[in-house]
This record gives structure tokens, C-alpha cells and sequence, in this order.
């Protein structure tokens, strides 16, 4: 029977073994009954036969050993056993269970939860092929040390042209289209690319083809098009090349459309550009780098001063990034030479990876040093209560050994007791590690790139695995060694302590648990200032009343009207939604508060000359809507609001503006800024404009974000800056969500081809304001958590641990009059003193790890004295409910079992 | 009757109960007795060496059990030498009988 053949037979053996162990019995009882029989047949008795029978067969629970080793699965027997007994000793202790378990949860779902953050985002190659050779190139003045994101289309074609280094070059550029016909206009991010883009990249159009040379240059409106926008605009129809989009508006070019682009290629899967669209647009519409089509990029060969062309190249097999700066270098000196005006930029190499990955992966290797110590931690703390378990079992370690476990299995026991609870560990570390990859992912998609990698998959959960076994057999290591120690009496008999580690041993442990508390007040302090923080920041008034407001973005194709068209649109489409039932009014702004676009201007205040540059005053203008402080539920705090009688002079120029408080404090502090005059515009130039006056004053508002002060604010009458882009805001009686549909139907009545997008109740545009606020609080909380639970179980651990130690000593002092009280109070004082120290280690590590701290806190100092009070309260209390368990159990010693016990 | 148990070792039981095997198949009981009676008495074997020996073979695929009805009609195991467990017999005879038989050269010699 060849070994495979043997393997299947042990195999089968081992699933049916309840049946041959049953058959093993009655074959041995067979025999001896036909032993009997054969002595009766001799002449002996009936009983005396069986018992001649039974004796000459020897001793039955051996053999039947004999026969199991020799089928081969004895040891899977013990296995077995050992389990079971493991498992009923831990229901027997389910504190000590739930401790273990616990620790070992949390570390290994930490890790595991960082490591699947890292495998996704560091480890796991960037989707392109070859993607280790593609770089960016970047201009770099080596004098100053500026970077320059792109370079300019002269600097490209040059290189394009003479270096050798690259096998593939390409220019990009972000680009929107807005286009029309279909179900509703839409607008879609795509790239501008030269032709090598498809090729670099790795891109394969088909059906149809990438672009040529020659598109660069004469301007055809071809496009290629990406998966989903082939899906929703064709329904992926294979015959699409030819067929032709029609696209409303497109930035750079200088005539107005409407355009018709004809399709000449499609890409059939989603192609995500991981380089940051860095437009403002991006990140209103949401952070999705895929691609939905491609156009030709033309390159002017003239500008030199201007880099407006990002490019990415790929590196020839054998080239090195240094061959190919060096390579850069030399031309970049040739360039310097032939362009002198230009001489002082360089041309510099960045890998794609580092441009994708680079920004956080600092924060990341912080991340998992940190999650690393936490798991280390748990480990020694896991370890410490295995140890407290093998030193109070030893009555029973002592009578296995008697009956005849050998030494070595004893220690398998208790190796597998330690990873059986690994194996706990690890299912609820996976748990955790599920719960916390989602929390990362839904709380900071914009601070982690490549976010759509982080899935819990058979790598993550086979890392989970491997390291809950080097946990359960690290941690198990200590107690099996213990308890296979070689003469168990001997040992005892020494006063237990060659049974531990001994006093530089305890020494480590008590020094570990003190930096367990230290970090874990360190945390919560850190944790409780940033909680407050965040709740103070979420109570401020932002000005406006949150409450029911629903913003949205309109924008008007720009072909389609001339500018001065869009007052009209813009006062039919209040009137429209006015008239709709739910809604208490409606307000019309270029730019959203909390979020965003202002326009910074100087301006002269009559009578009010500045002195220095530096002292120039400034304000934002933002043009409004007559109802808009209405809608907004902005006060109105002295004069009035803009009217019809207020003309509109010609387009641009206004003769009242209203103010905000700020700026009413600002430039008249001590008199009533009704009627007082400023102009817009530097001091030189604004002579020919006239004068604006302030006819009304209005509260401030948080415009730029809830933690910075307010700004002087001026609106402006709508009219007078007709806009193709603005902002609405409803103010609706309830839910304002529930009226977007409804509301979307109302203004392409108006104007069909309106682009009508992000449409949000003004509470998620200030949740968002707050995202990283709210996402650095909780990653510090959870640590704070994890830290403190930790901090507990080892200080629990370690008292538990020195009282078994000190055993013999209890017993001595109970017998020389101490009292229970006494000894309880023995044992808490040093619990106590434990927490004690790390508490004070802790407090001053806060005090100075608090300037770090103190730009991430709104309105709370990093002193702030309550906080500090309440963990060293929380921790003090904490200290003491651990070290009460080990106390009273101490207290409990019984001093006449203790001093016999030598 | 000699009551001398004669130690054997693990591979030459293993050779002698293939051989007991051979003629026809045979419980465990019957295996011990055939050996004792085949040897004339020198060899008894003990139980606790024999059931092992049994299930070791049946592990390595020279024997093959199944149960069957005993000449009392009670239900017993029977065990039956393979094909493979034949052609081991003979190999193990030969190694014996080699053995055995420079063994006995050297005694031989003075």
C-alpha cells in the first residue's frame, strides 16, 4: 500500500472511530471468552476459567492503548481531550476567560485592522501594469526649492523628443464636460491626454482606438469614452464608434458651444486616475478619481513661464531613476542654456507611487508601530494571567503528574489552553478588525487614498490567523514552561519562586504595568479634549439657521445663455420654488457657507486711509438674492434690506451693499455704520468708480468653517453679477431632504438644460466641515479604549500575580495578628501605588505632549484642568476596582493551609 | 510443557502471524492458538503484543479484517491475508531463512 493509500485508510479510520473503538472492545472481550471457554473445555470451572482467561490476557486499558497507538491516532486522542479539558476549565473561570479573550481581541483586531489599511493602500501595487515605472515629471527651482506641479508644453515636446530614458511619455489635464440630451445634463470628470496616455498607462480601447499625433494638434472633436459613461449614455453598444455626444460647455476653449464629439473609442472597464484631480470641482462632486473619457490634449509650444501640463512617463526596463534625473538634469541644462530666461527650473522625477501613496503613509507606519505596541502589550498582559492560573493550579499539576502525565503533557495542556484562547482572540480580533476597516473607511474617504483597497480578504484573515498562533503559542510558552518544570515538589518547596521569572522578573512586570497606565491616561486625556473640542465646535452658532435649509448648484450651460440672461433664470427659478408648498423661502449666492469659493477684495474705506501695505483692508463680497437672509435665517441687525428702488447702475457697479458685523466692527468700531461709504478696489485705480454706501447690517456668518472667526462679509443685489454657477438654499418647513426631487423637477422646467447637482441639506455640509475632526477624535478615543482596557486587565494581572507570589507571606502575618482588613489593605496599597505611578508618569507626558496637541483643539486648552482631574480619577478608580479581586481573594487566605504549604 | 516465554521481536510476530494467516483466515483467538500449536507449544504469544501486531498489519494493507460467525455462531473478527500481505510473507520468509542461516554458519564454526 503506497503512502496515499495509508493516508485514506488512517483518514477513514480516524471519522468512524466511535465504531472501531466499539469494535475493538468486543473483539478483546471475544477472546477472552473463547480463552474461557477453551480452559473450560480443559476442566475448569466457569469461574474460574473467565478469570484464568481475564489474567492471562493482562491488563485490558493497555492494550486497547497498545491498539490505538498502533492505528495511529493516539496522539489525535489526547488532542482531543486536551481541548475538551481546556474548555470546561475555562467555563469554570469565566472572568479570567473574558479577560484573556478580550486582550487578546483587541490587540489582534487592531493589527489586523491597520494591516488591511496597509496591505490595501502601501503593499498592493498600483492597478496599472508596470506600475513601478511610471513617474510624474515635476518642475523644481532648485534655488528655492519650489515644486511645480506641472511643466510647460515647450518643456514637454523637448523632452518628448530627445530623452532616451523613457519608453512612453504623456501630458494630462483634468477636464468637466457638461452634457446635454439624455435624461438630464450631467457633468463628468474626464482627462485631457496627449496619445501616449493609452500607452503609458496600459489602456487598451476597444472597440475602437486611443488617439494619434496628429489629434493633438488639429483640434478634432473626437472623444473616448469610458466605461460607465458608454454604459449610461449608449448602453455599452458595441457599434458606438461614430456616434456622436453632444457637449455643452468645455473649459479652455474660447467659443461657445454647443459642440458635437464624435466617439472613437470606449474602454470597457472603470479606470481609476489616482493622481489627485486637484480642481475645487473634485471635491464638491465627490471623491471618485474614475475616469469617464478621454480628450485630446494640444500642446503650445510657446509660453515657457507657464506649466500648466502634468506628465507622466513610463521608464524603460533597464533604466534606473537615477540614470533617467540624471538624464533630466542634462537637458534641463541644455535648456537653461538655449532659454536663459527659464534657467533656474530643473526637471524632477516622482515616482507614481510615492505621488499616490506618499502623503499618508507616514501616518500610517505611526498607526501600526502604535497598533504593534498595543498587541505587544495585550500579549505580556495575557501572559501575566496564564502565569497567575499555572501558579494557582499547581495542587492539580501536581496530582496529574502523580497518576503519570508525563512532563511533556502537561505542557501540551497548557499550550493548548493558550491557544484555544488565541483562537478566541482571533475571532473576535476579526470581528473588530470587520467593524473598525468599515469605520476608517466610511469616517476618512478623502484622507485615505485608494480607500476602495481595504477589504477583509483571505490575506488579512490569514495574517489574523498567523499571528493569534505566535500570540497563543508566545503567551503560552511562560506557564508550559512553568509547569514542565522537570521535579515539580523540588520547586514547590522552594518557596515557589523558581517557579516565576523571579524579582527582576516581577520588577519588568510591575514597570510594564505602570507604562500601561501611563499611556492610557496620556490617551484619555488626549481622547476627553478632543471630545470636548468637538462638541464645543459643533454648538457654535454658525450664523444661519441650519435647520431645514437645503442647498443645492445650479449651473447654467453657458453656450446656451448670454450672461445676462441668467437674472432672468435665476428670478424664475425663486419664483417657481417659492410657490411650492413646503417651502418658506428661497435664497440665491455664489458660494455656500462652510464650504468654500470667496472672492478676497481690496477696499477703501472713506475717510479712512490705511498706513502701512500690510493694513489694507480686506473683505469677501458675496452677491445675494433679496430673500436670501431670509432663507439663510440670517438677523437683520440695524437698517434695512436691499430693495427694487436701489437701481442697479450699470452692470458691475452698485451703489449699496449690506454689511456684516464684522465688518461693521471692524471699520467703524465706534459709530453706526448705516450710510457710511467704502469703495472696492485698490487705492490707485478707484477714483472713476462711485462710492457704495451701507444701507443695512447683518449677523456674521461662519463661512470658511465653524473654528475660524468671521470675516467682513459684503453682499452684493444678485443682479448685478448674473452668475452661471450659483448656489440655492431653500428654507423648508420640515425634512428639507424629502423636497430635492421635487425641487430638481421644478428648475429644469425652467431650463431643461440647467445642471442641477449636490443637492444637500445644509446639516451634511456642516457634518462633512466637521469629518476629520470627528475622525481624529475617534481614532484617538478608540486607542484611549483599547489602552485603558489593557492598562486594567495588566494591572488586574500583575497584583493577582505578586499575591500568589506572596502566598507563604500572608499566611506568616495573618498568623502574627494581621487582620483581614490588613491584608486587603496590603494588597490594594500596592495595586494602588501601580496606577498611582503611571497616573503621574501620564499626567506629565500629557502636560508635555499638550502643545502638539493644541492646534487640533477648538475653545479648549491642552491644560485644561477638569479633564485632567477626571481621568486621574477614572484611572485612580479603576486601579482600584482591578486590585480589588486579587485583595479580597488575599484577604481570604486561610493562615494555617498557607503555612503548611511548604 | 515449557512455560518459557520466548521474547519475540515486533518483525518476526509480524512474519508469524502472515504465515498462521496463509492457510486459511482466521480470528484473533485463533491466530494465537494456530502460533502455539504450529510451534509445538515453544511459542505464546501475548495478547498484548498480538491485538497491536493485528491492527499495525491491517494499517499497512498485508492483512484485511471483516467480521464473521465464529464456530460458537457468535460474531467475531476475521482477518485474511491480501495479495500484497502474500508476497511480504515470502520476502520476510527469505530475509529470515538468510539470517538464520549465517546465523547458524557462525555457531557452527569453531
Amino acid at each position: 500500500m503506497n503512502a496515499l493509500q495509508q493516508m485514506t485508510v488512517w483518514l477513514r479510520s480516524l471519522l468512524s472511530r466511535r465504531r472501531l473503538e466499539r469494535e475493538m472492545h468486543e473483539e478483546l472481550r471475544r477472546h477472552v471468552e473463547m480463552q474461557a471457554e477453551h480452559y473450560v473445555r480443559e476442566g475448569m470451572s466457569r469461574e474460574e476459567a473467565r478469570r484464568a482467561a481475564l489474567r492471562g490476557f493482562g491488563g485490558v486499558a493497555q492494550v486497547e492503548e497498545a491498539c490505538r497507538e498502533a492505528r495511529g491516532w493516539a496522539w489525535i486522542e489526547s488532542l482531543w481531550q486536551d481541548l475538551r479539558y481546556a474548555v470546561r476549565s475555562f467555563r469554570h473561570s469565566p472572568v479570567f476567560t473574558l479577560t484573556a479573550v478580550v486582550c487578546l481581541g483587541l490587540g489582534i483586531g487592531a493589527t489586523t485592522a491597520i494591516f488591511t489599511v496597509v496591505k490595501g493602500v502601501l503593499l498592493a501595487p498600483l492597478p496599472y501594469p508596470n506600475a513601478d515605472r511610471l513617474v510624474l515629471l515635476r518642475s523644481i527651482n532648485p534655488a528655492t526649492d519650489e515644486v511645480h506641479r506641472g511643466i510647460s508644453g515647450s518643456e514637454f515636446l523637448d523632452l518628448e523628443e530627445t530623452a532616451q530614458s523613457f519608453g512612453g511619455m504623456a501630458a494630462y489635464s483634468s477636464a468637466h464636460l457638461d452634457l446635454t440630451g439624455g435624461t438630464r445634463t450631467e457633468r463628468v470628470r474626464g482627462l485631457q491626454v496627449t496619445e501616449g496616455f493609452f500607452d503609458v498607462l496600459g489602456i487598451q480601447p476597444s472597440p475602437g482606438r486611443g488617439f494619434t499625433r496628429i489629434e493633438r494638434t488639429t483640434r478634432e472633436r473626437v472623444i473616448v469614452l469610458g466605461r460607465r459613461l458608454w454604459q449610461r449614455r449608449f448602453a455599452a453598444d458595441p457599434n458606438v464608434i461614430g456616434r456622436t455626444l453632444d457637449v455643452h460647455t468645455w473649459r479652455s476653449l474660447p467659443d461657445v458651444g454647443p459642440w458635437r464629439y464624435s466617439v472613437i473609442g470606449t474602454v470597457s472597464s472603470d479606470f481609476r486616475f489616482l493622481p489627485v484631480f486637484e480642481e475645487l470641482e473634485s471635491r464638491t462632486l465627490g471623491v471618485d478619481d474614475t475616469v469617464d473619457f478621454w480628450l485630446p490634449l494640444a500642446v503650445d509650444q510657446d509660453l515657457r513661464d507657464w506649466r500648466p501640463l502634468a506628465a507622466i512617463a513610463r521608464l524603460k526596463p533597464d533604466v534606473s531613476m537615477q540614470q533617467a534625473q540624471a538624464e533630466l538634469d542634462t537637458i534641463a541644462a541644455r535648456l537653461a542654456e538655449a532659454h536663459p530666461e527659464s534657467r533656474q527650473w530643473r526637471f524632477c522625477l516622482v515616482p507614481l507611487y510615492d505621488e499616490v501613496v506618499g502623503p499618508i503613509r507616514p501616518a500610517l507606519l505611526v498607526l501600526g508601530g502604535a497598533v504593534g505596541c498595543l498587541m505587544l502589550l495585550a500579549g505580556v498582559n495575557v501572559a501575566t494571567l496564564l502565569l497567575v492560573r499555572a501558579v494557582a493550579r499547581r495542587k492539580e499539576l501536581t496530582v496529574r503528574a502523580a497518576v503519570g502525565a508525563g512532563v511533556g503533557r502537561l505542557a501540551r495542556q497548557l499550550m493548548t489552553e493558550s491557544l484555544v484562547l488565541a483562537a478566541l482572540g482571533c475571532g473576535v480580533g476579526v470581528l473588530l478588525a470587520l467593524w473598525g476597516v468599515q469605520g476608517l473607511d466610511a469616517l476618512a474617504p478623502e484622507q485615505l487614498p485608494r480607500h476602495e483597497n481595504l477589504h477583509v480578504d483571505l490575506p488579512v484573515l490569514g495574517f489574523a490567523a498567523g499571528l493569534s498562533l505566535l500570540a497563543g503559542l508566545l503567551v503560552g510558552t511562560l506557564p508550559a514552561w512553568v509547569a514542565g518544570k522537570p521535579d515539580l515538589n523540588e520547586s514547590l518547596k522552594s518557596q515557589g519562586r523558581s517557579l516565576t521569572p523571579g524579582s527582576s522578573g516581577r520588577r519588568a512586570l510591575s514597570w510594564l504595568v505602570v507604562s500601561e497606565v501611563a499611556l492610557a491616561t496620556v490617551l484619555l486625556i488626549g481622547a476627553g479634549l478632543l471630545i470636548q473640542s468637538f462638541a464645543r465646535l459643533r454648538r457654535v452658532a454658525p450664523g444661519f439657521d441650519a435647520q431645514n435649509l437645503l442647498t443645492m448648484t445650479v449651473s447654467l450651460p453657458e453656450a446656451k445663455y448670454a450672461w445676462k440672461q441668467n437674472t432672468v433664470f435665476c428670478n424664475q427659478v425663486i419664483e417657481r420654488l417659492e410657490s411650492l408648498p413646503g417651502v418658506v423661502a428661497v435664497g440665491a449666492v455664489r458660494g455656500l457657507p462652510l464650504d468654500e469659493t470667496r472672492i478676497d477684495v481690496w477696499i477703501t474705506v472713506e475717510g479712512r486711509p490705511f498706513v502701512r501695505e500690510a493694513d489694507r483692508p480686506v473683505a469677501r463680497i458675496r452677491v445675494v438674492s433679496p430673500d436670501y437672509f431670509r432663507a439663510m435665517g440670517i438677523p437683520l441687525l440695524r437698517g434695512r434690506r436691499f430693495e427694487p428702488r436701489d437701481g442697479i447702475g450699470e452692470i458691475g457697479y452698485t451703489r449699496v451693499a449690506l454689511i456684516n458685523k464684522a465688518m461693521a466692527r471692524r471699520f467703524w468700531p465706534e459709530e453706526d455704520a448705516i450710510g457710511k461709504r467704502f469703495k472696492v478696489g485698490a487705492d490707485e485705480i478707484v477714483d472713476n468708480i462711485p462710492w457704495i454706501e451701507v444701507i443695512g447690517v447683518v449677523g456674521n456668518v461662519r463661512y470658511t468653517g465653524l473654528d475660524q472667526a468671521p470675516q467682513p462679509d459684503i453682499y452684493y443685489p444678485e443682479p448685478l453679477f448674473p452668475q452661471a454657477r450659483i448656489s440655492l438654499v431653500l428654507r423648508t418647513q420640515t425634512n428639507a431632504g424629502s423636497l430635492a426631487g421635487v425641487v430638481r423637477r421644478e428648475i429644469l422646467a425652467v431650463e431643461r438644460d440647467a445642471l442641477v447637482t449636490d443637492i444637500k441639506t445644509v446639516e451634511e455640509v456642516v457634518a462633512t466641515s466637521l469629518a476629520d475632526r470627528r475622525f481624529t477624535m475617534l481614532l484617538v478615543s478608540s486607542f484611549a479604549a483599547v489602552a485603558l482596557a489593557l492598562a486594567v486587565t495588566g494591572n488586574y494581572g500583575v497584583v493577582a500575580y505578586s499575591v500568589s507570589q506572596r502566598y507563604q507571606e500572608i499566611g506568616v502575618r495573618r498568623a502574627l495578628g494581621a487582620t483581614r482588613a490588613d491584608v486587603l489593605k496590603l494588597v490594594l496599597r500596592r495595586g494602588l501605588m501601580l496606577s498611582g505611578t503611571g497616573v503621574l508618569l501620564g499626567l506629565v507626558a500629557a502636560l508635555a505632549l499638550g502643545r502638539a496637541l493644541q492646534s487640533q483643539l477648538y475653545g479648549v486648552s491642552a491644560m485644561h484642568p477638569p479633564t485632567f482631574a477626571a481621568v486621574v480619577l477614572v484611572q485612580l478608580a479603576v486601579g482600584f476596582f482591578a486590585s480589588y479581586n486579587p485583595a479580597r481573594r488575599a484577604a481570604k487566605i486561610d493562615p494555617l493551609q498557607a503555612l503548611r504549604y511548604e | 510443557m515449557t512455560k518459557d516465554k520466548v521474547d519475540l521481536l515486533q518483525g518476526t510476530l509480524d512474519m508469524l502471524i502472515l504465515k498462521a494467516l496463509a492457510l486459511e483466515p482466521m480470528h484473533g483467538f485463533g491466530v494465537s492458538v494456530r502460533i502455539r500449536q504450529m510451534s509445538r507449544e515453544v511459542l505464546r504469544v501475548e495478547q498484548g503484543s498480538l491485538y497491536p501486531a493485528l491492527y499495525r498489519l491491517e494499517q499497512q494493507g498485508w492483512i484485511r479484517s471483516e467480521w464473521g460467525v465464529s464456530e460458537n455462531n457468535r460474531r467475531a473478527k476475521f482477518y485474511t491475508l491480501t495479495a500484497a500481505g502474500r508476497k511480504q510473507l515470502q520476502q520476510e520468509t527469505e530475509n529470515w531463512e538468510r539470517l538464520s542461516g549465517a546465523i547458524n554458519l557462525i555457531l557452527g564454526a569453531t
